[in-house]
């Protein structure tokens, strides 16, 4: 699938990143494995919540815009041919990154 | 790229995590006057392997009545009894001083416990059968967050990460944090400082928060500090299949009729049975003493790669009905937290109705709670003057296999490293300015990240919980744990050459992936060095080399850093108060057999 990622720190200035990820033939895939792959495959400077992750929908601290909807990362399915990531609001750190 | 910034602030005790012991101790030193700074990697009551219990937690049935004010508690269940209980099941590897400790201080610091439940509105159901509480992870988080709010002048550093420990001489005497959002660098200077950063977790297989990279036990190696016990780490069934319950206790829970009452046989790949042997199939399945009986049990009996799966509940003997029965079950019980149909973000129906299709799930032996941990005494002391350690950071109350319950712990502990560590301050003073150290543990960071590195920190953390799922895993022997040895000095030798692609200090993950694996390498090493030295199968370490529990291991290995190595020694636990058995037995089961009949 490809993935259309936003990047930046600046809303006004961002850009975004396409990258191609590979998916299970028919398993599941979350958000959250997405992001693992591209930030371990394929671009090590990706910025996406990480750094005190339950994975199981409890912390609730992982959430990012997945086509235009706002979910928690590590619980929203993946399908289709296209993702499109973004922050799930304004308060932009970095990349996929809020406050 | 810019110069780094270093905000400094200044407490007399500093408590290093966001969950339970953490919070317990900022209580405690709060309630004895002092100021009190937390410094938590996730956010502090959002954060911590607390958050992610899926059954509940409890003391001994005479406090409960009588402290906690349960009338309906089984009152001869004393405090004396749940000590022999601790003690035997750990193998006589608890240290009999800490023991005690537990089942003192545990039940005044789960009575303010289920105070700070009931302000947040969280329901902790009583049950009287099992002397336990039934909880959630969310309701053990937001409890944990009204203890925060209720801590009076407590500052709050969320979403920092301790980097190393800053000393005056040989007294530890506060941390360098980074705070990840930010990129910059929080300098505590601290009378006293508490490690509850929690365990260490080396698998591929997670099951548990993913901060516990045994960020405490690293820091407190490097400040001087013994770690023992590595060598024990706690399993349990955790989901490898359907893919969306990857990584969830889930089977575990399963196990337990109160929760899911559904029978199943374990099956391997190749359709082998694996059943528990008696005395141990007529154990209840609520006996914490199962998690070794199953890990060890399904683990010999197959060639099946357990840490990564091949083993399955097999449910082909029940009709659908019994099975949607017991979904409706399991659902009642957790509808009391979880939204309907689900167990966290789980969908139970989707479970369940794959369940109907395939009458199987697939799971593995993850690991849930690390036994070793710093070496501290009953006061939580680590013997380095101005550290304590609290907590599953802590280590010697479990030994060899954990038959107490971890939340407990997690009280218990942080209510005395609080008086203790507050105690100290009072007679010890402030330290002497620890700019200079604290300047240093920077300037290491920013070499890393400035340096061009040939390898990722990423990458080394995956080779870690690799090299830890081959040769650590349940069932351990001297050719697996050799090749673990090689493959972690190796490791070692290219976390010198580690790059960090972005130089930004804002939440930059390589960055914290390389003090991770720093963390994590000294803990796995330590464990596979502990491993190595035990010839003999105690608790939850099983050789199959060295099946029996022989008492000449009747100790705990410690390691220390000696000019930059970890080195072992041995300890004597306290063993004042109940006499071990003095003879040998052929292997955990016989011993188990032994101490449950």
């Amino acid at each position: 699938m490809y993935v259309r990622v936003f990047r930046g720190s600046d809303c006004a200035n961002a850009r975004y990143d396409t990258y191609e990820v590979p998916l299970p033939a028919d398993g599941f895939c979350s958000v959250m494995d997405v992001l693992d792959y591209i930030y371990e495959h394929l671009d090590g400077t990706l910025a996406y919540y990480r750094h005190s992750v339950c994975n199981q929908g409890i912390c609730g601290r992982c959430g990012v815009r997945a086509n235009g909807k706002n979910g928690l990362a590590c619980v929203t399915r993946v399908w289709g041919e296209e993702l499109l990531l973004e922050p799930k609001n304004n308060k932009v750190v970095k990349d996929l990154v809020t406050l | 790229m810019s110069e780094p910034v270093i905000r400094k602030y200044t407490c007399d005790v500093l408590c290093i995590g966001g969950s339970g012991a953490a919070v317990s101790a900022a209580h405690m030193a709060s309630a004895a006057g002092k100021s009190v700074i937390l410094m938590s990697k996730g956010k502090a009551g959002r954060s911590g392997n607390a958050i992610m219990v899926g059954g509940g937690f409890g003391i001994d049935g005479y406090s409960s009545r009588h402290v906690l004010g349960e009338l309906e508690a089984d009152e001869t269940y004393t405090p004396d009894r749940l000590m022999e209980r601790i003690v035997k099941y750990s193998f006589y590897l608890s240290d009999q001083r800490l023991a005690r400790q537990f089942v003192t201080d545990a039940a005044p610091m789960v009575k303010v416990f289920l105070q700070w439940a009931k302000a947040a509105g969280q329901t902790m159901l009583f049950s009287p059968k099992g002397g336990l509480y039934a909880v959630s992870g969310n309701c053990i988080g937001r409890t944990i967050a009204q203890g925060i709010k209720e801590i009076p002048g407590l500052t709050t550093f969320s979403d920092v990460m301790a980097v190393d420990l800053v000393k005056d001489g040989d007294r530890v005497a506060g941390v360098i944090g980074l705070d990840i959002y930010k990129g910059e660098y929080i300098h505590v200077e601290a009378g006293a400082t508490i490690l509850a950063t929690g365990g260490y977790q080396p698998y591929t297989l997670k099951n548990t928060i993913s901060e516990t990279t045994g960020d405490g036990m690293g820091m407190a190696l490097r400040a001087g500090a013994k770690v023992a016990d590595m060598e024990f780490l706690l399993y349990i069934p955790t989901a490898m299949e359907p893919e969306f319950l990857r990584g969830s206790i889930i089977p575990y829970l399963f196990t337990i009729p109160i929760f899911m009452p559904l029978s199943f046989r374990v099956v391997d790949g190749s359709g082998g049975e694996l059943p528990l042997r008696p005395p141990f199939d007529k154990v209840p399945g609520s006996n914490k003493a199962m998690k070794l009986i199953y890990s060890s049990f399904w683990s010999l009996g197959t060639d099946a790669d357990v840490m990564r799966g091949g083993l399955y509940y097999d449910y082909s003997d029940h009709t659908d009905e019994e099975i949607i029965r017991a979904f409706d079950h399991f659902l009642a019980h957790y509808g009391h937290w979880h939204p309907k149909g689900k167990y966290n973000g789980y969908d139970m129906i989707a479970l369940r109705d794959e369940l109907l299709r395939t009458k199987r799930l697939q799971f593995a032996l993850g690991n849930e709670y690390s036994n070793g941990g710093v070496v501290v005494d009953e006061t939580m002391s680590s013997g380095v003057p101005g550290l304590y350690a609290a907590g599953e950071t802590a280590s010697g109350v479990f030994g060899a296999f954990r038959a107490g319950d971890g939340l407990a712990e997690m009280l218990a502990h942080g209510y005395r490293a609080g008086i203790s560590a507050a105690e100290y301050v009072e007679r010890a003073g402030m330290p002497g300015s620890t700019d200079l150290a604290a300047r240093q543990v920077v300037n290491e960071v920013e070499a890393v990240l400035k340096r061009q590195g040939s390898c990722r920190s990423e990458t080394l953390l995956r080779e870690i919980n690799r090299c830890a799922d081959e040769g650590f895993g349940v069932i351990r022997n001297e050719a697996g744990l050799e090749k673990a040895a090689l493959a972690l000095d190796g490791i070692a030798r290219k976390l010198d050459r580690v790059g960090i692609p972005d130089q930004d200090r804002r939440y930059n993950l390589d960055l914290c992936h390389y003090l991770e694996a720093r963390n994590l390498l000294l803990c796995v090493t330590a464990g596979v060095m502990a491993a190595r030295e035990r010839r003999e199968s105690r608790g939850t370490h099983v050789r199959s080399d060295y099946s029996a529990v022989d008492q000449a291991f009747l100790c705990r290995i410690c390691l220390q850093l000696d000019g930059g190595r970890l080195v072992t020694s041995r300890i004597r636990p306290d063993l004042s108060e109940l006499p071990p058995p003095g003879r040998n037995y052929s292997d955990i089961h016989a011993y188990l057999a032994e101490i449950m009949a």
